[in-house]
């Protein structure tokens, strides 16, 4: 008995030993980044992904510190804001890859590979049907502003969510932050995230959501009377790319985890995820046909203005 | 002799000063971002607020069902019904009043949705520290009211001056933990952009919008200091032995109603809204538990792992620690007193210090950090439940052993330590289940690899898993109600 306990003991350290770790820094929502990172697993035994999952604000502000403490602990990072890779590559904090998938486009490979585009993913309208009742559904962004929506319009928070700070960067450059301020006179409320926002409208405390679409269909999938709009005028493009710290212990594992994101099967699993894949041979997600007719986001803007875009909004919104 | 004095001085002033490090650190880096200050002044306000009228609503409902069991003589089998809502972790009660209230359409976001949840939890602590109070001070001054027909108006005044010590040092010790508490206002005041300086330091922790995160949060961290100072003036926690036989029981039946309402109200109705939401589909409302895909989360399954290794080696230790100072009280008191500090301000400052201190070092991103963050968090409640113990005469009792010729440590092994039992098993009742349920300082200092259960929780309802957020909680909920199997004598329960 004894022996089988130590020779399990030696058994499981030998394992532990030989298991190696790259940890992920990433906004991805955890039951899409879980199921990925058991497919790469599996394809590649013995390595394992930790993660370390939040908001991309509270992302960027944790690994900011680390860098300020020169204690980063991510090999990767995947969050939703553009401006922060750009300004990690001019600092050369960023390890570039060499593009060799064949079929990926070649603009989702930034500043010469350092960072990659590996799915798509939009902001769209999202309604809850039920909520809505006879109400029109909107079919532009300035539709939002009618009274008809007044008090069942929500959208996450910018400080929190990447791809809110791309809805507001883009629409306060197209429209002028006065666009927020007749939103809020509306009745439009800010919630933290995406995930927390959708839950909500799917449960009808909202009617309308301003969001990135991925969740809605996961959420239809499951019984939840909602319906993902993309809005003539376009919905907007979010860059959510991932990359490799400079700093990374482990690069080589870091760029197989990368690549890894480009191959037929993960593109497969994005598209299940409801995501738009980055590789025009992959499927389709479900209830996706065709181009999304979208407009990109305002990444020059955002980058040039984010402290006062931001100090502006919370300020209108009562944030701190 | 005369040369070691100098010597042991220095050593507790070095001591002293290590402990106080993570505060010291914070204090440096917080007076240089004090810009901040004038902008989170009103928050300082809701914070206090909200800490001085929870305090109350505690000392109320707590002190209400003290009287009524006091009066009904009550057996102490029935505060079995009040201790289960103090052991589910309160931002697991928070959940769970989030869903049950939902449940008849309410939404509890804000400051009534915190103050239900703090009283639900901290009355009981209420309770446990006024009962004594009410048996040693108040059941003499009952009798010779009653043998003298002293009645109505009269009766009052002359039964609650004598109480007002044990009232002050109870409001003292509710005041400084709702002032501290992290997890309730996370819950159910972010949401609603109502935030208190625990979740404030939290939130400019982690805001891209701040020109100096760490700066930010260390300035509220001394803002929240400031706002706790006071209460750590207020008298230490009252002591009493059992009233005498003489009185008779009154309002039996009302005092048997209020506790099992209390029950009902602090721990059913909120198991209900978790249940509720971890069992059935939202949207369609099939029975479809949540559990299998809560536990499909690593995060889940590593907090669990980690939330349990940490609570059980930080109870360990401080055990051990106990037990070492255990022959030398005089020492052991300096050192409760010297960590008191870690335990009677809030959290959220050894947290922020901790960060500033540790962040450069290897010890930074692993659960090492979160171990020594409990150590310090929850040492000094340990080692009051030994002092405790020792003032009951153990010590003579070891003496006396020695005279009979044992020596000192076989005395301590044979006659101290044994009967210290109950109040080690009472100071692991207090510590495990903080340790277990943990937030404020994990939320803080967690890194991949180092989540804990309250982190699982929190990250779940983030992320929008509301119905896997229900299931951990009422795991969460499950394990810290095991523990009312831990025996434990004397001091709690």
């Amino acid at each position: 008995m004894r022996r089988f306990f130590l020779a399990s003991l030696v058994t499981l350290g030998l394992a532990l030993a030989q298991q190696q770790t790259i940890t992920l820094y990433t906004s991805e929502v955890l039951t899409n980044v879980n199921p990925m990172i058991e497919l790469f697993k599996r394809a590649n035994p013995g390595i394992n992904v930790q993660v370390f999952r939040s908001g991309t604000g509270e992302v960027i502000t944790r690994l900011r510190a680390e860098l300020e403490a020169n204690n980063p602990q991510a090999d990767l990072l995947w969050v939703a804001d553009e401006t922060f890779f750009r300004e990690l590559a001019a600092a050369n904090r960023l390890r570039p890859v060499r593009a060799t998938t064949t079929g990926f486009p070649v603009k989702f490979a930034y500043q010469g590979g350092r960072y990659y585009e590996v799915r798509l993913l939009y902001n769209g309208i999202a309604v809850n049907t039920r909520k809505l009742g006879n109400l029109p559904e909107p079919r532009s962004w300035r539709d939002l502003l009618k009274p008809e929506y007044r008090d069942l319009v929500g959208m996450p928070n910018p400080n929190f969510s990447g791809a809110a700070l791309s809805t507001l960067g883009t629409f306060s450059q197209r429209f002028g932050f006065g666009f927020f301020e007749q939103l809020q006179r509306n009745g439009l409320k800010v919630e933290q995230s995406n995930p927390i926002l959708q839950q909500k409208l799917a449960e009808g405390q909202y009617g309308i959501a301003i969001i990135t679409d991925f969740g809605i269909r996961d959420l239809i999938r499951q019984g939840a009377p909602l319906k993902v709009i993309y809005p003539r005028d376009g919905a907007i493009l979010v860059p959510t790319p991932i990359g490799i710290l400079s700093s990374s212990r482990n690069p080589a594992l870091a760029e197989r985890f990368l690549r890894f994101l480009l191959s037929p099967e993960a593109q497969a699993l994005f598209a299940q995820q409801g995501y738009v894949p980055v590789i025009a041979s992959a499927p389709r997600p479900a209830g996706v046909s065709g181009e999304v007719l979208s407009v990109p986001s305002a990444a020059d803007y955002i980058q040039a203005n984010r402290q006062t875009l931001l100090t502006q909004f919370n300020t209108l919104f009562n944030l701190r | 002799m005369l040369r070691r004095q100098p010597l042991i001085t220095l050593f507790w002033l070095l001591l002293s000063l290590g402990v106080a490090m993570p505060l010291l650190v914070l204090a440096w880096r917080g007076l240089g971002d004090l810009a901040i200050l004038p902008r989170v002044l009103d928050l300082a306000g809701v914070s206090l607020l909200l800490a001085l009228v929870g305090s109350l609503l505690c000392l109320g409902v707590g002190g209400g069902l003290a009287w009524l069991a006091f009066r009904a003589r009550l057996q102490p089998g029935w505060d079995a019904l009040l201790l289960p809502a103090y052991l589910v972790p309160p931002f697991v009660g928070a959940l769970g009043f989030l869903y049950a209230l939902q449940l008849v359409n309410l939404q509890p976001y804000g400051v009534g949705g915190i103050l239900l949840a703090w009283t639900a939890h901290y009355a009981p602590v209420a309770y446990l520290l006024l009962r004594p109070a009410l048996e040693s001070r108040l059941a003499p001054l009952l009798i010779a009211s009653e043998v003298h027909g002293v009645t109505g108006w009269k009766r009052v005044r002359a039964l609650v001056p004598p109480l007002f010590p044990a009232l002050v040092a109870a409001f003292g010790a509710l005041y400084l933990t709702l002032l501290g508490n992290f997890g309730v206002p996370a819950v159910l005041g972010l949401p609603a952009q109502v935030y208190t300086l625990p979740t404030l330091a939290y939130a400019r922790l982690f805001s891209p919008a701040s020109p100096d995160p760490l700066g930010e949060a260390a300035a509220i961290g001394l803002l929240l200091g400031l706002l706790a100072v006071p209460a750590l003036l207020l008298g230490s926690q009252p002591t009493g032995e059992p009233s005498p036989r003489l009185l008779q029981p009154r309002l039996g039946l009302a005092a048997r109603i209020a506790f099992v309402l209390f029950a009902l109200i602090a721990v059913v109705f909120p198991l209900v809204g978790l249940a509720r939401r971890a069992f059935f589909n939202t949207f369609t409302g099939a029975f479809q538990p949540a559990f299998g895909a809560a536990w499909e989360l690593p995060l889940v399954r590593l907090g669990l792992l980690n939330s349990l290794l940490l609570a059980l080696l930080a109870t360990a230790l401080l055990l051990l620690l106990g037990l070492l100072l255990a022959p030398q009280r005089g020492a052991l008191k300096r050192l409760r007193q010297v960590l008191d500090m870690h335990y009677l301000l809030p959290g959220t400052l050894l947290a922020i210090g901790l960060i500033l201190l540790l962040a450069p070092t290897p010890v930074y991103a692993t659960p090492w950090i979160l171990l020594l963050a409990y150590l310090l968090n929850f040492a000094a409640l340990m080692l009051r439940s030994m002092e405790a113990g020792l003032e009951s005469g153990i010590e003579r009792l070891v003496a006396v052993g020695k005279l009979f010729g044992l020596r000192h440590g076989w005395a301590w092994w044979k006659i101290g330590f044994p009967l210290l039992r109950p109040y080690l098993a009472a100071g692991v009742f207090l510590v495990l289940p903080l340790c277990l349920a943990e937030l404020t300082l994990s939320a803080m200092l967690y890194a991949p690899g180092s989540e804990t259960l309250g982190v699982a929780v929190l990250s779940a309802l983030n992320g929008g898993l509301f119905r896997e957020a229900a299931a951990i909680g009422l795991m969460l909920m499950a394990l810290s109600l095991l523990l009312l199997l831990v025996p434990r004598r004397g001091v709690v329960g």
